[in-house]
């Protein structure tokens, strides 16, 4: 847990090395990432010709 | 660097800022931290060695660790310090379910530990979130288009939700299993109250994430409400601890409760604005009640305990006094038969009837000896139960304690040639002049001593001292004989307190003859105490008399 959040730590406090969103349409909600992750991952589980 | 495209406060001490514009945010994390760690910190130090205490008091430093963290994401001016908060409080949430999941499993395993297969399973939900914390799929980015400070979270966070929503119907399972399978009643309860009161905190903790998710757009300022599931987690083992005497935590555990009762209240003193004051009034009047009752509860058991105690205690002094009484009684009475029998056979052996034909003289002569033992036996006890019950009375003369011991010695010389022991006696001219009751101290100390050193002396020699030390008078008699060990030392003074083979070497022994020296002793003022580098390497008895 320490390593984990050490290096989090230098990625996102030493080296600010983060996406930043500025524009309110750029920003995905969780509820898009959600569906989004249904989507790509449903045909694969769920093929369409079953 | 960032340009600061919003007009944020700069934080002091990291958490107070007034970028923190929900005022129940204070009060919801700041009195969560404090009952947090109170409880934890109580139930560790209460018992370290017991394994639920040491879950519980790591559950408890997740949670602390995870409320401040998330404090500092409300009131931080910094992009990077939310993005590292907010992204390190994942794998931080993660242990608070796993070591929730950990205290269910140990209760229903009736505190014993779980199988290291079990732990690595629970363990293995982790490595996701050790890999990829500090990466994009924890934490997309910072989302600057509002001055939220939010960060947009990613599938990282959507596993964890998963894995909590696992871990928490894994804990229903193995505590509804538990009851049913647990025959004990208190058992059961300790094991039902923790587990519910852990799983209502982890729903009330989930339920709050996933509804601000997914139902309120993202307004995390609905999310603190979830950390009221502490003092419910707080309340529900505080009643366990008081009820049931879970995580061996005693009396203790009401002033923790009161602590906590104080923190709840006190922190409406840290809300600024009145916005929510039903709300949080609300909530800290359901926690009072909780804990009100609660320690209600705690003093009840209390009272009732002493209130029980204390009739045991006057019933055990009434049969003692009782008992004590009927001893005293009896005792007189045997010593008063013991000693006519002694009168009678004195007399016979004195030829008061004539004289004796030769058998009878032997046996008289022995019935004269071991009745006077025997009312020297019962005189010694009757003294001891005298002296405790504070009935003896003492005079005071002046006496001379040199030639008190001389006499003393004398009366034990033909004891001592019969067992060929070498007895002496020395002392200088200086004054020995003191006062006192002179027959106690010559019969029950001087004497008691003397006879003792010859008595537990099997061959060798007693040597009598006595000598003058600045302003104390000191008698010592030292002796080749049984000598001492540490655990004899102990009990030597006490009622009835016999060295371990007192009695082998003397069967007439009582027990009292210390316990009465060291109180007639300290009547003058004086100390008594033995001194033996342990067993067979003989003792020395040291009484100090103020001169």
């Amino acid at each position: 847990m320490c390593v984990s959040i050490g290096l989090t730590y230098y990625y996102t406090v030493v080296r600010e090395d983060f996406t930043v969103f500025t524009d309110p349409d750029a920003v995905p909600s969780p509820t898009d990432f959600f569906a989004y992750l249904v989507t790509t991952t449903a045909p694969y589980l769920f093929p369409p010709e079953l | 660097m960032i340009d600061t495209l919003c007009a944020w406060d700069p934080a002091y001490l990291l958490v107070f800022s007034d970028n923190v514009y929900a005022p129940l945010v204070y009060y919801s994390h700041i009195s969560a931290l404090i009952v947090s760690l109170l409880i934890g910190f109580l139930i560790l130090l209460s018992n370290s060695r017991a394994l639920t205490n040491r879950v519980l008091f790591a559950l408890t430093v997740f949670f602390s660790t995870w409320v401040f963290f998330d404090l500092i994401i409300w009131a931080t001016d910094k992009p990077s310090f939310v993005m590292f908060f907010w992204a390190s409080i994942v794998p931080i949430e993660l242990s608070i379910y796993a070591s929730g999941l950990y205290l269910v499993s140990i209760f229903a395993n009736r505190g014993k530990d779980i199988s290291l297969a079990r732990k690595l399973v629970i363990a293995s939900f982790f490595i996701p979130i050790f890999f990829f914390a500090h990466t994009a799929y924890n934490l997309v980015g910072f989302d600057y288009s509002n001055c939220d400070r939010n960060a947009i979270e990613g599938p990282l966070i959507q596993y964890m939700y998963v894995i909590e929503l696992f871990f928490i119907g894994w804990a229903v399972i193995i505590a509804s299993r538990a009851y049913r399978k647990i025959a004990d009643g208190k058992e059961r309860r300790q094991m039902l109250l923790v587990s519910v009161g852990t799983i209502l905190m982890l729903l009330l903790f989930t339920s709050g994430n996933l509804i601000v998710t997914y139902f309120l757009e993202v307004d995390w300022s609905y999310d603190q409400y979830k950390l009221f599931g502490m003092p419910l987690f707080v309340a529900f083992v505080g009643y366990s601890i008081v009820k049931l005497r879970t995580f061996s935590v005693k009396l203790i555990a009401a002033q923790a409760l009161v602590a906590a009762l104080a923190v709840s209240v006190l922190s409406l003193l840290f809300i600024r604005q009145i916005d929510h004051v039903q709300i949080i009034a609300g909530i800290t009047f359901i926690f009072v009640c909780i804990l009100g009752y609660i320690l209600a509860q705690s003093v009840k058991r209390e009272i009732e305990q002493r209130q029980r105690i204390e009739k045991l205690a006057k019933a055990l002094q009434d049969t003692n006094e009782q008992q004590e009484g009927l001893l005293h009684f009896i005792g007189h009475e045997v010593k008063g038969f013991l000693t006519k029998d002694s009168g009678a056979f004195a007399s016979l052996s004195e030829g008061d009837f004539g004289p004796l034909p030769g058998q009878m003289n032997t046996f008289v002569s022995q019935a004269l000896v071991e009745s006077r033992r025997g009312a020297d036996s019962v005189a010694n006890i009757l003294k001891a139960s005298n002296l405790k019950k504070g009935t003896v009375t003492y005079t005071k003369e002046p006496f001379n304690l040199k030639e008190l011991a001389a006499g003393a010695v004398e009366k034990a010389k033909l004891a001592a040639e019969q067992k060929g022991l070498a007895l002496s006696f020395t002392a200088d001219d200086a004054s020995y002049q003191m006062a006192g009751d002179k027959a106690q101290i010559g019969d029950h100390v001087l004497r008691n001593l003397i006879d003792n050193a010859v008595n537990y002396t099997p061959s060798g020699s007693v040597a009598v001292s006595l000598k003058r030390d600045g302003t104390k008078i000191v008698f010592a008699v030292k002796d080749s004989g049984i000598g001492i060990t540490e655990e004899d030392k102990k009990r030597l003074f006490t009622e009835g307190g016999h060295g371990k083979d007192s009695q082998r070497i003397n069967v007439h022994s009582t027990g009292y003859g210390l316990f009465i020296a060291k109180s007639i002793t300290e009547e003058h003022g004086g100390t008594i105490r033995a001194e033996s580098e342990g067993q067979g390497k003989g003792s020395t008895f040291v009484v100090e008399f103020p001169a």
